[in-house]
């Protein structure tokens, strides 16, 4: 999938130190790259980190779109991919600091949500989170169904996992995959279909109530 | 044979990940006894892909539309083909997206956007009916146009290499095939035709007349104050009937007020937007006869002419903007369309068409063969592009070719100099045979030199072979008559061949082109007394000696002529013979002072 002519704008923007334009970037796709990140991540970090109410999501994305001049995004899932592995070994890296400090801590305890110590770099650009989620209702909804979605997810082996995320959150084409993964298009192709139906099985029971209650608001 | 479930599921599955259309009851009629375990599978499998996705909102009614499917993803928004059930009216639902929909900036573009539209009405340009909020959900109800876009188009016709062959029949066979979203849908919204004889227009002709009308549509909103901004193949839709109409001025500004904007964020798509659109963020008028130009310029070779291969390549070759000449890729481009759409991608704005409204004269000059404005480019003009599209080629060229101009005049030089060289030990030797064949070496390669014909010349008189040599030193002396060393060498030869009358007119020659040189005045001396002319003789030898006092051969030669042949040998009948034979008092006393003391030497 081509990479969307706003997606392109505002890169070609952030690539000419635009500051707001790379603001706009991280309000575009930021709910996509946590819900990546969220489901590349273990239950247990999940859970550790906390990432529905994170504060250190600002920094993360600073993190991952500072090395933006370095990269060349081919495609819209070349883009999501690149973001969301940034992200993630922000991630990984920021729950190893944590770690380190609640094993060095006098107390021997340090809340997640402790405010992060930024660097220098991270101090120099501010960036304002945009508001743009739903009403607390539609909130709701989504929050119950997202966080179903997460554990049928874990159920899956991470092979599997990442090809579903590749595919259905990163837009990646099957020739893309099959690049990341070192396999042919149509392998990646057949992988997929096979995770895609192991997460059916494991899914078709406890989605099937929800699908026949939509079913009947349709009706 | 019975077929496993899972192999079923699998194959349903193969269609569905290729986001084809899954005749899900083909299936149940065919495995009648999976029927239940397929639908359930299949429900779930759409229940998990629609919540990797955006709220989808099939079905959903917003104000009086009911949303039917979604046709397309922008930067700024989704649009949804919708039914206005009580005018039984089509629309295109444009529909933020809801990560949108609480940026008020996103917003603000989107309900803008609308404002603008909604000015407008012309027959190229998308109307609008509403602006609207519902639901939290912020939308524009606009005419729905059923057909292909020029990108469709462009993509459809990648594979025909030879445009110049197709009649717009083609584009018309695109625009009636049912298009797989819509096939179920009238085209109620079409109300234009036209005549049949425009589907006889040839390929290029069909895009100068939607050139025509877009630039036409185009100058229509500049003349309302509005910009485009984003003008490109996929925002221009061309009806059935092959009407172009403009969508998505979502980046169009009111001219007024984006002169006194301060914002720095390009806006628009990279591959169409004009210089100043990158480097200052200027959108006008002039950037969208730009960006129609890259329109016009991609349908007619179906390539962009500055997609590079990372973003930074793309953006210098616009900021560059010198696209290759049309012609460069197909000679059959007419030479008048080739110069309106450069003259529409010029780097300064001031040199691009003033107006659309212009270009578009422009357009349709070519298409009623009438003169046109732009001028044609000639082959300066493309060797001019040329070089500032490869200015490393060209550079690199540039030094290769002084480099080879240098190099091979130098290296040659040094090959004759070393025949030269070679020529002359065999000269100097004495070993005339060798030295003759050397230097004719030399001389094939350059065969004006006075010095080898000189040299060849004195080796065949060294020789004895006077004819040959007489031939060299006369083409010498073509090439130079005034040199006197060569006039001695000939009459050097008529001397020793005794044919002194001969000799004597070019000695003279040579003592008259160069008179301070003793040696013409010594062999014309010697020339007379070999003719037994003895006054002259001496005449000739005193004028050497007045030149050179110390020569002793010279004076020698002067007064064997006096005492053996004028048989004179007092010194003051010496002084008076001179005086005779028209030597002045101080040349008389001179001489005879130097034979003087010759004598007394000899003594």
């Amino acid at each position: 999938m081509r990479l969307d002519t706003q997606t392109q704008s505002l890169i070609v923007s952030a690539k000419l130190n635009n500051e707001e334009a790379l603001n706009k970037l991280f309000a575009k796709h930021q709910s996509k790259i946590l819900r990546i990140v969220r489901f590349r991540l273990s239950q247990g970090m999940r859970q550790k980190l906390k990432l529905q109410s994170m504060d250190i999501v600002q920094e993360v994305f600073m993190y991952a779109l500072r090395h933006l001049k370095d990269f060349e995004p081919k495609s819209q899932g070349h883009f999501l991919n690149w973001l969301g592995k940034k992200v993630y070994h922000y991630i990984c890296d920021r729950l190893d600091y944590v770690s380190r400090i609640k094993r060095k801590a006098p107390g021997g305890e340090v809340s997640i949500d402790e405010k992060f110590t930024p660097t220098d770099e991270t101090n120099q650009i501010q960036m304002q989170i945009k508001d743009d989620g739903p009403n607390p209702g539609q909130s709701a909804v989504i929050k119950e169904r997202d966080q179903l979605i997460d554990s049928l997810m874990d159920l899956l082996e991470p092979e599997q996992r990442e090809l579903i995320i590749n595919r259905n959150l990163e837009e990646l084409t099957f020739k893309e995959i099959g690049e990341i993964h070192e396999k042919s298009e149509d392998a990646a192709r057949k992988q997929y279909c096979r995770a895609f139906k192991k997460l059916i099985d494991l899914s078709e029971d406890k989605l099937m109530p929800i699908i026949i209650e939509e079913s009947y608001k349709h009706l | 044979m019975s077929i496993k479930f899972d192999d079923i599921l699998l194959q349903i599955l193969d269609e569905f990940i290729a986001d084809k259309k899954v005749d899900i009851e083909k299936y149940c009629k065919k495995y009648p006894q999976h029927k239940d375990a397929i639908v359930s599978k299949f429900l779930t499998a759409e229940f998990i892909k629609k919540s990797f996705q955006e709220k989808d909102l099939s079905g959903e009614q917003i104000g009086d539309c009911i949303i039917l499917q979604e046709l397309n993803r922008g930067g700024m928004g989704i649009v949804f083909l919708g039914i206005q059930p009580a005018l039984s009216r089509l629309t295109a639902i444009k529909v933020l997206p809801p990560s949108f929909s609480n940026d008020k900036e996103a917003l603000a573009n989107f309900q803008e956007e609308a404002k603008i539209i909604a000015k407008f009405n012309h027959p190229n340009i998308v109307p609008i009916y509403s602006i609207n909020n519902e639901k939290g959900i912020n939308y524009i109800s606009m005419g729905y146009i059923s057909g292909l876009s020029l990108r469709d188009i462009a993509e459809k016709l990648q594979d025909n290499k030879q445009l110049h062959c197709i009649k717009a029949t083609v584009i018309k066979d695109m625009l009636q095939e049912p298009f797989s979203n819509d096939k179920d849908i009238s085209q109620k919204n079409i109300t234009l035709k036209r005549d049949s004889k425009f589907w006889n227009k040839s390929y290029f002709q069909f895009i100068a007349t939607i050139g025509v009308e877009i630039a036409d549509a185009l100058s229509y909103a500049h003349q309302n104050g509005i910009s485009h901004g984003d003008l490109k193949p996929s925002n221009i839709l061309i009806t059935s009937e092959g009407i172009p109409v403009i969508v998505d001025f979502g980046l169009s500004k009111n001219v007024k007020k984006l002169s006194s904007s301060e914002s720095k964020e390009f806006l628009g798509t990279l591959v169409y937007a004009a210089p100043e659109q990158i480097k200052e963020n200027i959108i006008n008028e002039k950037t969208d006869i730009w960006s129609l130009g890259a329109t016009l310029y991609e349908l007619l070779i179906l390539e962009n002419p500055f997609r590079g291969a990372t973003i930074e390549k793309t953006v210098a070759k616009i900021l560059k903007s010198c696209p290759p000449t049309l012609r460069h890729y197909n000679r059959k481009i007419p030479l008048e369309l080739e110069a309106i759409i450069l003259k529409c991608l010029e780097e300064k704005s001031k040199n691009r068409y003033s107006s659309a409204i212009e270009l578009s004269n422009d357009l349709n000059n070519y298409l009623e063969s009438k003169p046109i404005k732009a001028k044609p480019i000639g082959i300066i003009g493309r060797l001019g592009k040329w070089v500032k599209r490869n200015p490393v080629k060209f550079y690199l060229t540039i030094v290769i070719f002084l480099s080879i101009l240098v190099t091979i005049p130098l290296s040659f030089k040094y090959t004759l100099n070393k025949w030269k060289r070679v020529a002359d030990v065999f000269y100097d030797k004495g070993q005339y045979d060798m030295a003759i064949q050397q230097y004719n070496k030399v001389l094939r390669f350059s065969p004006s030199d006075i010095q080898i014909l000189r040299y060849i010349g004195n080796s065949y008189y060294y020789k004895g072979i006077y004819k040959k040599a007489l031939l060299y030193y006369e083409r010498a002396l073509t090439i130079k008559p005034s040199y006197p060393t060569l006039l001695l060498d000939i009459g050097d030869v008529y001397r020793d061949t005794r044919e002194f009358d001969k000799a004597i007119i070019y000695y003279k020659q040579a003592i008259k082109l160069s008179p301070q040189e003793r040696i013409g005045w010594y062999y014309l001396g010697n020339v007379y007394q070999g003719k037994k002319s003895y006054d002259e003789a001496v005449y000739y030898y005193g004028r050497a000696v007045l030149l050179a006092p110390e020569d002793f051969d010279v004076i020698e030669a002067m007064l064997s002529v006096i005492e053996e042949e004028k048989e004179i040998t007092d010194d003051e009948e010496i002084k008076g013979y001179l005086r005779s034979i028209n030597f002045n008092e101080m040349e008389s006393y001179l001489l005879s002072e130097v034979l003087k003391k010759a004598k007394q030497k000899n003594r």
